[in-house]
Order: structure tokens, then sequence, then C-alpha cells
């Protein structure tokens, strides 16, 4: 019975013993832990714990009783439970067979949201484990604590978790590209083609850098959605040494293969330029091909000069809000529905400040939760706010919105809207990438 | 149980209980004040209430913020504290539809269309309803020496009947509001109203509120917002439709045994004193709160209620003093407010309703005194068509969104959004008062929608903010 366990938190965990539980009470109790502004819990469907991204995990066993327990107790009745609502608070269930996350968050977002970043940390843990090895695992035992598998991966999540917070891409569902030509694109698509065609099992070839993509190569019939890269940049970005040394990495893409690993093969180009090659097949004994092709692709790009391009986009950013020069238009996200690649520019002063540019992007999310979590789908949206007006706008081909000046008439916020459509429309070809190619 | 259609939104359970209660092992179930089905198994009522308890000790491990709303697959359980130690809870089965192709592939639940801000409204109304008859459950039970066995029966006695009224389909932005109708008047009718209070209160110095209707709109009040809202509610939905569906004759009807709505059924019988035939309500809000017997009196449109403390025995002499007092002043008053009403230069939603385009709608509330104005319900022309259900939710949905951007500072806002069905809902808030606009009409843009709105600004608020 639910009430005697909550109450009776010793009798929780059989394997929680007293000093366990006194430092449990003193962990829940500080403040500062109470006031983060979003937990994550990941726990066995047992109750063992997995990840907390606050405090160490082993201090928060009757916590994970808790949760573990008013899982199953919902179970029992035949039902699931999602989510809790208390004050502006919302703290959300999500079951996956053996593995339960949570979050608590105190931002007033949508069960929706909360529900799409618990997917991301739970498709982290797949990436590094793979689905089959999590379910083979809890058939086995039960009781087994995931955590001597993850061990090193919670920078992964944590990392992962910053990431869903602080970028327009999670927000969108989308993926930044490198702004360039599209003749240069062409010319890098080309050499990475021309040198891996003949390889067999490759299945994707992936160039990104600073956190966009510079081009995406894949074999037919197989496409790699915008979550999966997500996890592919968040692995580059979270672990430095890829920069020193390449490197020969298993990884799992749940939404391509959740049952196993594709071997990938990552390295920058040259130590001037930061962009980062991935080659991932499903042959493990492929290094060494890989390795030789890597060097042939650099050469190449050497040869035709778009490394130093690469190299000069990455110093000098082409895109800011100078360059569209729309005077009401103060910042804006764009994203190209077909190809799910957005358009985000760095945030101009005002919002350069860490303070701002995070608050500017809270105002995006209340927009888009607005415009998609809601009872209803909604085509557009003008909202006024102390700082600023702010519109959205969704149409067959794209996801709009624009962040104005607050004292901007809803006559000049419309005009100004279209021009900029206009501007992103004419400029199209060097901010997505119309057709992926394949090898 | 397989399901072969869509099914609406339903009453799973509703009940009520102490947390100070039962503590002991074996005793759990004297936690239970309340519990409705009727009849359900004390296992089932104790999980039910265990997971209740459950819930909410566990949400304090983040936040002294009360829990209110639990989410499942199939559920949505909502949460109420009223008094300390004492939870409401209302479980409602959500809405289904069936899914895929021929709809064979399964069905699928609707949390979004049970918007909790509008149940947790209902929910405070029905408590708020109990305690206006009951009182405060506590001090029930502190005057019975700690036993709840009354408390028990009144509640029981009060939810069986007040839980068959509860039309969860029908819940909308309206119920979140539970606010109070006012008719806007020009000065001196408002001031010939407020008059004619003073002196029944002056002539009959045992009154010590009142409240006076036209229809269902609220003229004048004494009372503390709260506590007008709440007997406002009662004689609007309650007492008055049961009334004129009594009286045989219709509206019009001014015999003398039908203007006391509660009290003597005659005023000729000496041998007794009706001390107990009119209801008693609690007043929660007032300087010194406690029941008073209300005592309600109508003459064809025009309702006055008085508030008398439940100390006093109000006798047939009374009765028959306030009738003669009464009788032809309130005719007069109620002439007066039918004058009005017929004027052409008067607004009020009835009135302004004529000038309005049929594809606007609007609720206005006010905060601060509780004052709704709304025409939302349905299109003004005889046959045409009800709102849907879709903008509706709209309105809630963009009063939430703007109510949460004032409790994060932004305190006066504008939003206008437009749907893929082509809606437009548009609100407004600013100093406490919220305006939410409804515009079905295809292909219009946003300055056409903006024009339209500040119209519509001009032409509805201006005579309401008298009564501000």
């Amino acid at each position: 019975m639910i009430m005697e366990n909550v109450n009776n938190s010793s009798g929780m965990n059989t394997e929680s013993n007293t000093h366990d539980v006194l430092d449990s009470d003193q962990i829940t109790n500080d403040e500062s832990w109470k006031n983060k502004s979003r937990h994550i819990f990941i726990f066995s469907s047992a109750g063992k714990p997995v990840y907390s991204r606050y405090g160490c995990e082993d201090e928060l066993v009757t916590l994970f009783g808790v949760m573990q327990a008013l899982v199953s107790f919902v179970q029992d009745n035949d039902d699931a439970i999602e989510a809790i609502f208390f004050g502006n608070k919302l703290l959300v269930f999500l079951i996956k067979g053996p593995i339960i996350l949570v979050a608590v968050s105190r931002n007033k977002e949508s069960v929706k949201f909360l529900v799409k970043q618990l997917m991301y940390v739970y498709n982290q843990v797949v990436s590094v484990l793979t689905l089959t090895r999590v379910t083979r695992i809890f058939e086995q035992r039960l009781n087994y604590d995931l955590r001597r598998l993850l061990a090193g991966s919670e920078r992964l999540i944590d990392h992962l978790l910053t990431f869903t917070e602080n970028q327009p891409e999670f927000l969108l569902d989308g993926i930044s590209c490198l702004p360039l030509s599209s003749a240069v694109r062409e010319s890098i698509s080309q050499a990475i083609i021309s040198t891996c065609s003949k390889i067999k099992n490759l299945v994707f070839a992936i160039l990104i850098a600073n956190d966009k993509l510079i081009t995406l190569i894949h074999m037919k019939k197989y496409v790699i959605k915008p979550s999966d890269l997500h996890l592919i940049i968040n692995m580059v970005s979270s672990f430095e040494s890829f920069k020193t040394a390449e490197s020969w990495t298993p990884i799992c893409l749940p939404n391509f293969d959740s049952s196993g690993y594709l071997h990938g093969h990552v390295s920058y180009l040259t130590e001037e330029c930061q962009a980062c090659l991935l080659l991932l097949t499903v042959d493990a004994d492929l290094f060494h091909e890989l390795s030789e092709a890597k060097k042939k692709i650099t050469e190449k790009l050497q040869r035709n000069q778009s490394i130093n391009v690469i190299s000069n986009v990455i110093s000098n950013p082409v895109l800011t809000m100078n360059n569209v020069n729309i005077s009401t238009v103060r910042h804006f996200l764009y994203k190209c529905k077909k190809s799910s690649h957005i358009l985000a520019p760095p945030m101009p002063p005002p919002y350069d400040t860490p303070e701002n540019s995070i608050e500017l992007l809270q105002h995006y999310q209340i927009l888009h939760s607005a415009m998609k979590d809601g009872s209803s789908n909604l085509r557009l949206i003008f909202q006024q706010f102390k700082t600023e007006v702010m519109l959205g706008y969704v149409t067959e081909k794209f996801e709009l919105y624009v962040t104005l000046d607050p004292l901007i008439s809803k006559a000049s916020s419309t005009d100004a809207v279209d021009k900029l459509i206009r501007w992103i429309q004419k400029e199209e070809d060097k901010f997505f990438i119309p057709h992926v190619p394949n090898f | 149980m397989t399901m072969t259609s869509n099914t609406e939104i339903s009453l799973k359970n509703f009940f009520i209980y102490h947390v100070s209660f039962g503590q002991t092992e074996g005793h759990e179930e004297e936690k239970v004040l309340y519990f409705h089905p009727r009849g359900t198994k004390m296992d089932i009522q104790m999980k039910e209430v265990g997971l209740s308890e459950a819930i909410v000790k566990f949400t304090e491990t983040f936040s002294s913020d009360l829990c209110d709303t639990l989410q499942t697959q199939k559920t949505k359980k909502f949460f109420f504290k009223p008094e300390e130690n004492i939870w409401i809870i209302m479980t409602v089965n959500l809405p289904t539809c069936l899914v895929g192709k021929e709809k064979l592939d399964g069905i699928e639940y609707l949390p979004n269309e049970v918007q909790n801000p509008v149940f947790l409204a209902v929910l405070r109304q029905a408590y708020l309803a109990a305690k206006l008859f009951l009182g405060p459950f506590q001090r029930l039970i502190d005057k019975e020496n700690g036993s709840p066995d009354l408390l028990k029966k009144k509640l029981d006695f009060f939810f069986t009947k007040y839980l068959l009224t509860l039309n969860l389909k029908k819940c909308d932005i309206i119920d979140l509001f539970q606010g109070v109708q006012f008719l806007p008047l020009d000065k001196p009718t408002f001031l010939h109203a407020h008059c004619f209070v003073n002196l029944v209160e002056a002539n009959f110095p045992v009154v010590q509120y009142s409240v006076l209707l036209f229809n269902e709109q609220l003229v004048w009040s004494g009372l503390p917002a709260e506590d007008a809202q709440v007997v406002y509610r009662y004689l609007v939905n309650s007492l008055l439709p049961c009334h004129s569906n009594s009286s045989p004759d219709g509206k019009r009807s001014t015999a003398k045994s039908n203007r006391f709505v509660t009290g003597p059924e005659n005023l000729t019988d000496i041998n007794i004193t009706f001390s107990n035939k009119v209801p008693r309500v609690f007043l929660s809000h007032v300087p010194h709160p406690g029941f008073f017997n209300l005592v309600v009196y109508r003459i064809h449109e025009t309702t006055l209620s008085l508030l008398i403390p439940g100390n006093e025995t109000v006798r047939l002499d009374f009765y028959r003093r306030l009738d003669s007092f009464l009788y032809k002043r309130l005719e007069k008053i109620d002439c007066e407010l039918n004058e009005y009403k017929e004027q052409p230069s008067s607004s009020g939603p009835s009135n302004a309703s004529d000038t309005l385009d049929q594809d606007i709608r609007f609720v206005y509330f006010n905060s601060m005194n509780l004052a709704t104005k709304s025409i939302l319900d349905k299109k003004r022309d005889p046959g045409g068509q009800t709102i849907p259900k879709e903008l509706l939710r709209l309105l809630v949905d963009v009063q939430q969104h703007q109510k949460w951007l004032a409790e994060s500072g932004d305190l006066s806002n504008e939003t206008m959004v437009k749907t893929i069905s082509d809606h437009w809902v548009v609100g407004k808030m600013s100093n406490n008062r919220q305006f939410y606009i409804a515009v079905e009409r295809k292909r219009a843009n946003l300055i056409e929608i903006n024009d339209e709105v500040r119209k519509l600004c001009d032409q509805q608020l201006k005579s309401i903010f008298f009564h501000v």
C-alpha cells in the first residue's frame, strides 16, 4: 500500500540503510537543491537510481523509491502516471520499459516540452548502450545498477541538457547549417563523395563546425533525423579529446537503429580548421580505411581552397542581424519545414549577455509552446512583452518567430515580417541545404 | 473493456478527506469525510486517498506550492485544500477518440480537452457552495467536540444532490471566472435603486446586508465581493430558477404568496414563527463571519435578498411589515429598471449584442470586483450555431497564457492568435481587468482584427467601469 511506503521511508528500499535515509533527508531539505530550475532523474523500474542532475544519486535513494512507488501504484490500476502540476511548477514522468525518467521544472513549460527533453535524455542513454543491451540487462537482472555501464556518460547527459535549454535547435527540432555559398558546399560534398563512394558499409559522412552542419552525405534510403544529429553534435562538443586525436567510437542512433551501434571515425580536418568530420559505418573493422579516406578528403579540400573558406566563416560569422538590416527586427528564428534546417542569427545587443539571451530564448519558447502545445494549433501569434513584441507565424513551408521593437504598431510589424521573409528566401541557398546528397 | 465510440469527459470520483483523522493503523478509513460514488469499496476509497496523500507529500520535496493536478494516461485528478488538513479531490475520466484507419487502431485519450484551470475552478466552486450552507468544515467538527459524524451526514446530503447538477461537458471559461454579471445603469436609475436599498435597511435594522438583482444581473450588493459571488450564484443558479418553475402562472405573478421566494407560504397564519423556513447561509468575508437567514422577495423581474443574522428569530409579523413596505416600492424599482432596459441608448449585453457583428464573441472579467460580462454561449440569432469547442478552449489557453505573463512581470499585455481553422482570439489584460474576444472570420488579417477589437472596447467597456 502506497501510503505506508511513502510515510515509512526506511521500508521503501530494502537495500537502503539508515545512513542513506539520513543523507537523503539532508539533501532534499537543502533550499538550493529544491530551487534548481530543472531537476532530471533517471531510475530503473525496480527503483534503482541511474542519474540525478543535481545531487549524488546515493543521497536520493528515498526519493527514487517514492517515484518508483508512484509509477507502479498507478500502473497497478492499469493506467500510467504522466504529470503533476503544483503551482507554476510541473513534474513529468516518461516511462520507457525498464527505464523511468522524471523532470521537475519551475519554468512553466508544457508537458510536451518536458517529455521531449526526457526523450532526448533517454535517447542519450540508448545511444551509449543500445536498446537491445538495456532490455537484455533488465530481463536478466531487474535490480541491476545501470550506473556501472553508464560511468563516464553522465557528462554527455549534462551537456545534452544544457543544449536542450540553451539552443533554439532543440526547441524547433532543427539543424543549423554553416552559411556557405551553394558552390562551395557542393565542392565540399563532392570531395567527400568522390573519396568515399567506393567504401562499402559507410552509412553517413557528416561535417560539422561550431555545432552547425556543413554537409551530410548518406547511403541511399537512409536518412538521419534531427534528434539523432543532435546526439552526434552533443558527443562531438562534449569531448575535447576528439580535437587532439582521431578516434574510433561506437554510437547508437536511436531513431536510425536502436538495436545496434554504428562505428564512427571522428576527427577534425586540421589544427587550423576546426571542422569535425564523422564517418559512420556498420563495419567495426573499417578504421584504417576511413582514416585513409579522411586524409584524402582533407587534401582535396585544401587543394580546392574550401578549407580556408570554412575557417573564415567559423571565425567571421556572416549571418548577423546587421546583415539582415531591417531596423525594427531585433532577432528571429526561422525553420524550413522540408529540410528541418533552421536559421538562428547570433543574438545582438541587448540580448548578447548570457542572462538576456536565455530570457529571449524563453520568450521564444513561450511563443512556440502557445502555438503548438495548446488545445488548438495556431497559425499566428502576436505577443506584446514588456521589453519586445514577438510574432510567430507558421505556414506549410516554414515556421518563423520574430522579435520586434516593443512599441511597434501592428501594421509596421506585419510589414517588417514580410520584408524579413523576402530576405530569407533570397538568401535561402546559403543558409539551408536543399538536397542532401548520397554516396 | 473495449470502446466502440468516442467518449466524453465524466466524473470518476469526488472525495473529501481529513489528514489528521485515521492516523492509527487499521483506522485509516476515518480519514474519509465523503466519497462519491456512494458504495465504493473501502479498499478502493483508501487507495484513492492514499495516492492523493502520497502525491501531495511527494511534491512537497520540491516546493511548498500545493499540488493541484495529477495527470495520468486515462484520468485527471484535481486537488483543492480549502481548509487546514482538509482536501477535496475530484477525478475525471479523460475524453477519448478512436484513432487509426477505420477507427480500429484503438483509442486515444485527450488530456488537452480537459483544461486544468477550468476544473480547478469547478472544484473550488463546489466547496464554496457547500460552505455557504454548512459553514467551514472544521468549524462543524469542532462544534461536535471533534466528531466528524454530523459533518459527514451534511456533506453526504449536500454533495449527493450537488454532484448531480455538475455538467462537466459544459464547463468553460465562464466557470473559470465564476463571476457576477452586473447590470450597467445610468446614474439616476442606479441611485434610485441604491436609495431604495438604504431605505429598506434603515427601516428594518435587523437586515444586515442586501443584494438587489434584476433578472440574472446584479444591481446592488452590500456584501464583500467574495460572499456576493457565492450568494449570487446560489440565487441565479438554484433558488430563482426553482421558484419561477414552481409558480404556475409564470413570471408576472404578483400574488402575495409568491412574492417571498424564501419565507412564509402565507401571511395569515398567526400561530407560526417562520424562523427556520428560510435558508441559512454562511458568510465568510463579512466582519463577523457566521450564519445568516436569507429572505428573498421578488416582484416581476426584480429580486431583493436580505441577510439577517442567524441568531435573530424572524417572526411572521416581520414578513407582514416587510411585504407592506416593499410591495409598492419594489414594483416601482422594477418598472424603472424595465424602462431603462427598453431605452435604445442603454448598453448591456442584451442590447449591445444587436450592434455586434455576428462573428464576434467576448468575455470580460474584473478580478477586483469579480464582475463578468459576456456574449459567448450562443449566437444571437436563434437559428445560429453555438460557439465551437475549440474556440472556447482557446479562450482559456489565451487567458492562462496571459495570467502567467502577468505573474512573471508583464502586468499588462496583449495577445492575438489565429488558429489553423481561421479563428481569432484576442486577449487584453491590464489593471486586473481581462478582456477576451473571439472572432470567427475567414481571411481576416491582424490589422482588421485589431480594428474590430478597438471598436468593441469602445462600445463595451465604457459603461461597465461605472461599477468599478
